[in-house]
């Protein structure tokens, strides 16, 4: 009994705590800059009436509605004054800080600058918020207790200790704890445990197998409410019950080896189907889905291809190094 | 003024002989008292955990929608005349706008659907927008539209998927711009 028990900890302990290499972070880093970037440069033309102090949701109003200034205030930087100056300031300070963690440059400060950028903008305006707000947001929030500046970064190559170690500059991973990583990957699990149970209590269509034809033949979210055959009944039955059991499944499958690339592969195809099938609305929670899904990834599998992709470079590197040489 | 003061004294007595339905009259117990206590530590961790964003819903379509709505927001000009705004999803739009700028919009119009203040603070923004446009804008006008989706078996009899277009008589509603002159 106290072999087993001391077995679970130690299970435990390594699930959370073990060192690993952060090559996944750091390809999550990339991704998930480069989602933020466009996510933040794409509210440029409605960025003054999304959250200006007279846009849609009026200063005045929000600051009423919070209780007052100083919560208001607590809640989202966008109301410590009403000057456009403060707004475009906030814009363009965010558009650096996604640059910067994409490249990974001075990565933890421009993280934590996203992370309360993007919970003042969260708060700011309720009303135009999606699921990809809400993941981005927890993301954002998880990513400050993950090293993902210590791989693939511009940090990591500027990093005095590394260079003396290996002797050159390279941005190549180093090995670190995994619990920061692990929040991340538990709180998408998390989105699919949770996600399941509300739509089966909810609505008796994700019962009898009829949602997916509800979906379909609404022209506010479907991408292709004209075309006839996918609103069939059977095809709405097979799709419906698959992504109840693909997202129940998940939550459990994707942390065992041997079923973690077959759950993978479903649920990326999961979110694809629903990013080409759905409307625009839609696309940046499925964008947003497929990025986090990285982060299930071994890194043992980035460096395969990363070899992969040396190997192809150094063959082209040489080649055209010998005709020009000729 | 006697009678008055005769009417206020039946008055009472009524009150007194009112039967008590509010049940046997307990001091808060102890639990209770505690559980009140710890009301404003809830309500503040809540807070803190709205603030870090790690209070999120993850119940997207769980309800399936068996209704289309949307809006239709014209401006009304002096005359009375309307014309529909150059708005997004009711207007031709640029693909760039379509695919890139306008993915936030459904999910406004969404949220504003049975909302009155926030339709009024659209159209207060509509107003503002269009304040210098010719012909001036006097107020705005939100129609609401409605279509239901007919479940597969009644699609099967009536050889279609959605019912006739509705529009929501109550839900019309006329904002008129502060600054216009019949105001």
């Amino acid at each position: 009994m106290c072999k087993l028990f001391r077995h679970i900890i130690r299970k435990i302990d390594e699930f959370w705590f073990h060192k690993e290499s952060t090559l996944t972070l750091g390809v999550f880093r990339i991704a998930f800059g480069g989602l933020l970037f466009l996510s933040l440069l794409i509210t440029y033309p409605n960025w003054e009436r999304f959250y200006g102090a007279h846009g849609l949701y009026p200063l005045s109003v929000f600051i009423q509605a919070q209780g007052g200034f100083f919560p208001a205030a607590t809640a989202s930087i966008l109301t410590w004054s009403e000057a456009n100056w403060l707004l475009w300031s906030i814009f363009w300070l965010s558009i650096i800080a996604s640059i910067a963690f994409l490249v990974g440059v001075c990565t933890y400060p421009a993280n934590i600058v996203l992370w309360v950028i993007w919970a003042s903008i969260t708060h700011r305006n309720p009303f135009i918020l999606d699921g990809h707000d809400q993941v981005v947001f927890v993301l954002l929030f998880l990513s400050l207790f993950a090293p993902l500046g210590s791989s693939l970064s511009v940090d990591k190559m500027l990093n005095p200790k590394h260079q003396r170690l290996s002797g050159v500059r390279t941005a190549r991973a180093s090995r670190e704890s995994v619990w920061g990583w692990r929040l991340m990957q538990v709180s998408i699990a998390t989105i699919y445990l949770c996600s399941v149970p509300l739509k089966l209590v909810h609505d008796v269509a994700w019962m009898d197998g009829s949602a997916i034809y509800y979906l379909s033949v609404d022209k506010t979210w479907f991408r292709f409410p004209e075309v006839d055959f996918l609103h069939n009944q059977v095809l709405s039955i097979y799709a419906t019950y698959s992504s109840l059991v693909i997202q129940a499944l998940f939550p459990f499958l994707i942390w065992f080896k041997s079923t973690r690339s077959y759950i993978l592969a479903l649920t990326i195809m999961f979110h694809a189907s629903i990013g080409i099938l759905m409307n625009n609305y839609v696309l940046p929670f499925s964008i947003t889905m497929l990025i986090a899904l990285l982060l299930f990834i071994q890194p043992a599998t980035f460096q395969r291809y990363i070899n992969q992709f040396n190997r192809i470079y150094i063959r082209v590197h040489d080649r055209f190094a010998g005709v020009s040489m000729k | 003024m006697q009678v008055s003061s005769n009417l206020q004294q039946a008055a009472i007595l009524l009150e007194s002989e009112k039967p008590d339905v509010s049940g046997p009259k307990h001091s808060p117990g102890i639990w209770h008292r505690f559980t009140e206590s710890l009301r404003p530590i809830s309500q503040g961790l809540n807070r803190v955990g709205w603030t870090f964003g790690l209070k999120p819903y993850w119940g997207m379509f769980s309800p399936m929608g068996r209704t289309i709505w949307w809006l239709e927001i014209s401006a009304v000009h002096p005359e009375g005349n309307t014309t529909l705004l150059p708005l997004p999803l009711q207007s031709p739009r640029t693909w760039w706008q379509r695919n890139f700028f306008d993915y936030r919009e459904q999910k406004y119009i969404a949220s504003i659907l049975d909302l009155p203040s926030e339709q009024r603070h659209y159209a207060e923004y509509l107003c503002r927008h269009y304040r210098n446009s010719d012909p001036p804008v006097s107020a705005i006008q939100i129609n609401k539209y409605w279509q239901n989706i007919l479940s597969p078996r009644q699609a099967r009899i009536y050889g279609r998927y959605l019912g006739d277009v509705g529009k929501d008589l109550s839900k019309e509603v006329i904002y008129k711009c502060a600054n216009s002159s019949d105001t």
